[in-house]
């Protein structure tokens, strides 16, 4: 039984290495999608690890920052001219930043109207976890109401694929969210690793009480982990969106993320932070490569597969600790 | 007026069963289930494929079986009037939905309470995929639409409605029987006293995974039973009824505010709350829309949570504690 946690994951790389094999063009734009739910998990795995519960509400924080990006690309003078060949402009800068802002802040009010208060209360951890099932219908009762349900589509400028080595077709825009993503996963990496908030960070999930007996402002890291998480999740939005050959965004499309996200979180180990980027690739790729047998509406039920195989065999993830 | 009236009854009485399934998750057992969804469908599916006639092929219908036990039952002497084949849908819908519930339990219980949440939340996924996509199964987005009547000869269709709640009551009101039996028996104390204190229980040589086992299948079959009970009112199905808001939030919704782990709170929650859902749509603008209800039902959820944690239900039988 000691050994079983090495075979799952040989197991898995060998898996998702034959089926990245199968279809290079499939594994490539599945990494990028890895990257994507990656950022997204980091930041649940995150709350998660300070907090003690799932929180629903994080698809919806996708929602939101999409719809933001969307707000902002609206203005005329955000509608500049292509920027070399990807199918936005100049704009689309200060949409990502709208979105992480925006994102951050839904975060911080839900830390700082419901889940401080509940807290206060001595409310338990599940009954947080309800609260953000409500929160999570509210952000998209809000999206709904101002933008309507119906799809939208960011300006799209119509550009030809790029052909990289091996004949691999590659969407210009997945360029971009690839290097704005490990921007914003490398700065999130410093931040966590080299700087004394993440060791506040550490030191609050680890012990609450102590930390704030050792001089740490426990109310501030709390909203500073809430805001880190959200401004992931707002501006992921608006690269899911890109990510998408027809930038179409819907207000559902961050509730049906929410699986995947999941499955990366406990994949990689419920509150490992490297672990939940690790997980994220992992989904990504079976997602999109599993696309090439089955019909691609069943994407999120792959996703979803892949997590109750976790569960079944190694239920703390590849590397959680317990 | 009094049809108006009917037709209220009849869905607070149906919404009541799935929120009293809940009950028993949550409120009983600390089972934090959010695919609530999944086994509403799973019941109505059921029991609408086993009871309708077969496909028609000049309407291209894409399904290829299709039980229609209603038409079989009546065939039969004697006893054809009585309907028995209605008894048979739901409790066979109950049943699949069981079935569908163990396994899920089965992987998830062992672990922390999200992961169930996760879980359950995935299955639902799943089966939207699964109604859309198999058209040979569920003929997808057209659903199945001819769902028989229960008792067609007392009363003219137009009066279905009236029939259809004397049967809804009789159904509730055994099944709420049954859990009221069930709560009061020494199982659901177990249960209770596992959600409030874990060590305890086990300490005491309680088998309590197996417990947990099955109240979640238990409380799913009832979701189930009750999806059943809804195919025969709309006698309809498609997707679309099926969604996460419909089909989870507004159940969670329901129990919280009629108050959990109490045998009255899903009845008193589904009573209050479908008054707000149904009643909205004759507010003016803004609050008449699709989209207010989700900005209603997440506040709704979020204030009983802040203000009321125990319902209407806390609130009521703690003001005849302090009278008395």
């Amino acid at each position: 039984m000691k050994n079983i946690r090495k075979i799952i994951a040989i197991g898995m790389v060998i898996g998702i290495t034959a089926l990245s094999l199968n279809d290079l063009n499939l594994a490539v734009s599945g990494l990028l999608l890895g990257i994507l739910i990656g950022m997204v998990s980091l930041g649940l795995s995150l709350v998660f690890k300070l907090f003690g519960y799932a929180n629903i509400a994080h698809g919806d924080f996708i929602t939101v920052g999409a719809y933001a990006g969307y707000f902002v690309l609206g203005f005329s003078w955000f509608q500049v001219e292509q920027l070399w060949r990807f199918s936005f402009g100049f704009g689309v800068l200060p949409a990502i930043l709208v979105a992480a802002i925006i994102g951050a802040g839904i975060g911080v009010a839900g830390e700082k109207f419901i889940y401080k208060r509940l807290r206060s209360k001595g409310a338990s951890a599940t009954t947080m976890g309800i609260t953000s099932l409500g929160y999570a219908i509210l952000l998209r009762g809000v999206v709904q109401s101002i933008w309507g349900s119906e799809l939208r589509y960011y300006p799209n400028i119509a550009s030809p694929y790029l052909i990289g080595p091996f004949d691999i077709i590659i969407p210009p825009n997945h360029i971009f969210i690839m290097l704005t993503a490990g921007f914003m996963l490398g700065s999130t990496y410093w931040v966590i690793n080299k700087t004394f908030i993440g060791l506040n960070l550490k030191a609050t999930a680890d012990n609450a009480d102590l930390s704030l007996l050792s001089g740490v402002n426990v109310q501030t890291t709390r909203y500073l982990a809430w805001s880190i998480a959200g401004a992931l999740a707002g501006a992921s939005g608006v690269l899911f969106v890109l990510f998408n050959a027809t930038s179409q965004l819907k207000p559902v499309m961050g509730f049906s993320f929410l699986v995947p996200i999941f499955a990366a979180v406990i994949l990689g180990g419920l509150g490992s932070l490297t672990g939940a980027l690790l997980g994220g690739l992992a989904v990504g790729l079976i997602m999109q490569t599993s696309t090439a047998f089955i019909d691609p509406t069943y994407k999120v039920a792959i996703a979803f597969c892949a997590l109750i195989v976790v569960l079944l065999f190694k239920p703390a993830g590849i590397l959680g600790k317990r | 007026m009094i049809d108006y009236g009917i037709t209220f009854v009849t869905v607070v009485l149906m919404y009541a069963l799935l929120a009293q399934g809940l009950n028993l998750h949550w409120g009983y057992a600390g089972l934090y289930n959010i695919g609530i969804a999944a086994f509403f469908a799973i019941g109505g599916y059921t029991a609408a494929l086993i009871s309708s006639p077969g496909p028609n092929l000049a309407v291209r219908d894409d399904f290829v079986w299709a039980g229609d036990l209603a038409a079989v039952f009546r065939q039969v002497p004697l006893i054809g009037s009585l309907e028995i084949w209605f008894v048979i849908a739901i409790c066979g819908a109950a049943v699949v939905g069981g079935l569908f519930a163990l396994p899920i339990g089965f992987m998830t219980l062992r672990l922390r309470g999200d992961y169930l949440a996760i879980a359950t939340l995935g299955v639902t996924e799943v089966a939207r995929a699964v109604i859309l996509n198999e058209r040979w199964l569920t003929n997808g987005s057209k659903g199945l639409y001819k769902v028989p009547q229960v008792f067609p000869s007392i009363l003219p269709p137009a009066d279905y409605e009236k029939i259809y709640l004397v049967v809804v009551f009789v159904v509730v009101l055994v099944i709420g029987m049954a859990i009221k039996k069930m709560m009061d028996s020494p199982w659901a104390r177990a249960l209770s006293a596992f959600r409030d204190n874990a060590v305890g229980v086990e300490s005491a040589g309680i088998d309590t995974r197996k417990l947990q086992l099955q109240v979640f299948v238990i409380g799913a079959a009832i979701m189930s039973l009750a999806g059943a009970l809804f195919a025969f009112d709309l006698r309809a199905i498609s997707p679309n009824g099926y969604t996460h808001l419909a089909g989870t939030f507004l159940i969670w919704v329901m129990l919280m505010v009629g108050g959990s782990g109490r045998f009255w709170g899903p009845f008193l929650g589904a009573g209050v709350v479908w008054a707000v859902w149904s009643w909205s749509q004759f507010a003016p603008g803004w609050f008449s829309s699709a989209d207010a209800r989700f900005v209603i039902i997440g506040l709704l959820l979020i204030c009983v949570q802040l203000l009321a944690p125990k319902g209407i239900g806390g609130f009521l039988s703690r003001k005849k504690t302090r009278g008395n």
